[in-house]
């Protein structure tokens, strides 16, 4: 299935979400009950949870800083121990060697576990264009590739969908009467993937984490689909991007408890498998063949980029997806490819290029909370600054505005005359902000106007540059007094001056033409 | 083509120059608190409550009685839903370590596999294709992991069949599809070798598999049931792996 790049059409894909109130439902219950585990599970670490963080973000500085040595090392390991290394600088050149490969092999079907690696580069596609069927068996992927849709999220693909759909999907697709239950529906796709699993000759995983000093590959998982897929097939292979490594087993410690908190709230996720090359003789257990396929895909400009190298340390745990007020609302899908949320707006602008996905930076509040739950302190809302500013002087002429204020649309580069007229009048009203704001004279006045403009036209504001912002909400009404009014009341005598920083001052901030701010 | 000289090289050009580099060197340490020298005791009920809470099954046991009364229970309370004779796996492990066990099965009238390196001759597609329509695996685990309730079974490269250069706890038991493809899983683990949490275990298999330079080809952790909750965040078990999982803890 080959996933069309939606990123510079996010306007309708977020629009499209937010009507959507099935999907406002999976996804606030979603999201609230990854983050809720995730809270409960850092708690019971307690104070060392920090210097785990900082262990690990301090480790991922190491590795990336040295990564051509400590990649030089676990290659050298991978094939000292029989297996094999290809070096991919894309996508064409990892799906030339893995298809070329299965037909050197006869392979007819490969099983693959979750890999956002064979998502990015669309291995599937290219797999069957050479005529080998390549089924998803991680139960959310499998329901996803059934329904010829894309991940939603991370860690639970298949969270927009309802059990309803999915009993509809697997009656049509797999010729059976609908099944209500969620416990049958998992059964049946368990009977349906072991025949594929028994009959495939090659398995195709990602790799969590690839270990410099022994040639260690780690898969993490809860369903058993990983180790199934890596242990059954003849051929094993394995996709990585060039930041998966760490230079010590012994780093494990760290990452092994901050990942599973972090993307489920487990202490521990149900397997971990640590894949060392490959058996010597045929009474031993696993795969005839090791392939290891290293991908750089845009990575190494992300190494050279000093402001956005820090997107190569993410461990893909998705805690930033649930946290965040943005993807809360409009979900995965909206984000128009495949890595969503935070730092998808961080990694798909630099790896789809910034000129196709010029308003993934833009669909934040940089609110901050991204940073606070990631494992690795990624600072993400600094990249995505950076990222605003560099997609800014890419295009300077299509970038006026100076904020956001109708969405998230702002940043796009194929503008309406509407926008481009809301950008101007938005400009100015910054303007005019920024002008009252600057002395307490005019700020009291300004208020005051509100105040009467409020009382003789509503809470609601006709057409005009912020009509659509204003035509869904009501603006709050204003206190007859302001608290600005009342504080030398409340105060007594002690504060008589008035005049005080005009931010803390919400009641009037709100007021009229100025709520656009908020 | 891909190659890896030049991609190591566009690497280190997009590095810049070794003082550009920065990151130090963190160390990796071992970041957890380590305990007290905790009693063998505490370990195993640390063990067992942590392995309950994610849906293990646990049990200690004294005496290979036990152990058969155990397994018979469990295939007892599944006999009416699996049609035909089950079949039953039993690990050259689990066999070292309860030899009775293998004939006991055979007695039931029930088919017994055995590990892959002891079949004759060695087949691993009628291996597998047996496992598949199997009932149950019965395996050893190597060592355990107490505050997470974890399983760690090690399978060492190039493992002795008679187990004369490998025991059954030391990466000699071949584990790796009995504890995977059945539907339930039952584990024998020595509670004598439960760690106190994954610090110690790391630091544990680090010194005594991975340091030598023949890491053992495969560990695997398992901490309870296999498990999805990818309709609906609804958890349901026994997705792809074992719906069930059994731990009998003995004193070695």
């Amino acid at each position: 299935m080959s996933h069309e790049i939606q990123t510079d059409r996010f306007e309708d894909n977020y629009r499209r979400a937010l009507a959507n109130p099935q999907l406002q439902k999976a996804l606030s219950n979603a999201t609230s009950k990854f983050t809720i585990a995730r809270k409960v599970s850092v708690s019971n670490v307690g104070e060392e949870w920090e210097e785990l963080r900082d262990r690990a973000r301090a480790i991922k500085e190491q590795a990336i800083a040295n990564l051509d040595r400590y990649l030089g090392e676990f290659s050298g390991n991978v094939e000292r121990l029989g297996g094999h290394v290809f070096w991919a600088r894309d996508g064409g050149e990892a799906n030339d060697y893995i298809t070329r490969l299965a037909r050197d092999r006869g392979v007819k079907l490969a099983v693959k576990s979750k890999s956002m690696m064979t998502e990015e580069i669309e291995l599937n596609h290219a797999l069957a264009a050479v005529g080998v069927e390549a089924v998803e068996t991680d139960l959310g992927e499998y329901i996803i590739q059934l329904a010829g849709e894309r991940p939603s999220h991370i860690i639970a693909p298949a969270i927009h969908k309802t059990r309803e759909e999915v009993s509809e999907l697997f009656a049509e697709k797999l010729q059976v009467e609908p099944l209500h239950e969620i416990e049958r529906m998992t059964q049946l796709a368990r009977r349906v993937l072991r025949e594929r699993f028994a009959a495939a000759d090659m398995g195709v995983t990602g790799a969590n984490f690839a270990v410099a000093e022994t040639g260690t590959i780690v898969l993490v998982e809860n369903e058993g689909n990983i180790r199934l897929t890596n242990s059954l097939p003849r051929v094993h292979v394995a996709l990585m991007g060039i930041e998966k490594v760490i230079p010590r087993f012994a780093d494990l410690a760290t990452f092994l408890r901050l990942l599973p908190r972090s993307a489920t709230g487990q202490q521990m996720s149900s397997y971990v498998s640590f894949l060392t090359g490959v058996k010597r003789s045929p009474a031993e257990e696993g795969p005839e063949e090791l392939h290891v396929v290293i991908l750089d895909n845009g990575r190494v400009d992300m190494l050279a980029n000093p402001h956005l190298r820090e997107s190569l340390y993410c461990i893909r745990c998705g805690a930033c997806l649930n946290i965040c007020p943005v993807y809360q609302k409009i979900g995965g899908h909206a984000y128009g490819w495949i890595y969503p949320g935070p730092i998808g707006s961080v990694l798909t602008p630099q790896l789809v290029g910034r000129e196709r996905a010029a308003d993934l930076p833009f669909a934040s509040s940089l609110c901050g909370a991204c940073r606070q739950v990631c494992p690795i302190k990624i600072n993400i809302p600094d990249m995505l600054l950076h990222l605003r500013h560099e997609i800014k002087e890419e295009a300077p002429a299509a970038h006026t505005g100076a904020g956001h204020a109708e969405g998230f649309a702002g940043a796009g580069k194929y503008q309406t005359v509407t926008q481009r007229a809301s950008k101007l009048a938005e400009h100015a009203a910054i303007k005019f902000w920024a002008f009252a704001m600057r002395s307490a004279q005019r700020y009291r006045v300004g208020a005051s106007l509100a105040r009467i403009a409020q009382q003789a036209f509503g809470n609601k504001l006709g057409p005009g540059p912020i009509s659509r912002w204003t035509s869904t909400r009501e603006l709050p009404p204003l206190a007859p007094r302001s608290f600005r009014d009342l504080w030398p009341e409340l105060s007594g005598a002690s504060h008589t001056s008035g005049d005080g920083n005009s931010g803390s001052k919400p009641g009037a901030k709100r007021g009229g033409a100025l709520g656009r701010q908020n | 083509m891909g190659d890896k000289t030049e991609m190591l090289a566009a690497i280190r050009a997009a590095l810049g120059g070794a003082s550009s580099r920065g990151g130090g060197h963190a160390e990796p340490g071992v970041s957890e608190t380590p305990s007290p020298a905790a009693h063998r005791e505490e370990l195993v009920s640390q063990f067992c409550a942590e392995l309950q809470k994610v849906g293990g099954h646990t049990l200690q046991v004294q005496d290979a009685g036990q152990i058969r009364d155990y397994i018979g229970g469990i295939l007892g309370a599944h006999a009416s839903s699996v049609p035909g004779t089950p079949s039953i796996a039993i690990s050259d492990g689990a066999h070292r370590l309860q030899p009775g066990l293998r004939a006991w099965i055979k007695d039931r009238g029930l088919d017994l596999i055995t590990s892959l390196r002891e079949s004759e001759p060695i087949d691993p597609d009628g291996y597998k294709r047996a496992l598949f329509e199997s009932a149950m695996g019965v395996s050893t685990a190597d060592l355990a992991i107490a505050d997470t309730g974890t399983l760690v079974l090690v399978s060492e490269r190039n493992a002795q069949p008679d187990g004369s250069s490998n025991d059954a706890g030391n990466g000699g038991d071949q584990h790796r599809l009995i504890s995977l493809v059945p539907p339930t899983h039952v584990c024998l683990l020595d509670a004598n070798r439960i760690l106190p949490n994954l610090a110690a275990l790391i630091t544990h298999v680090n010194a005594r598999y991975y340091s030598d330079g023949e890491p053992p080809l495969a560990m695997t952790f398992i901490t309870g049931p296999s498990r999805t909750a990818d309709i609906e965040l609804t958890l349901t078990m026994g997705v792809h792996g074992p719906r069930e999982l059994h731990v009998l803890v003995y004193a070695g």
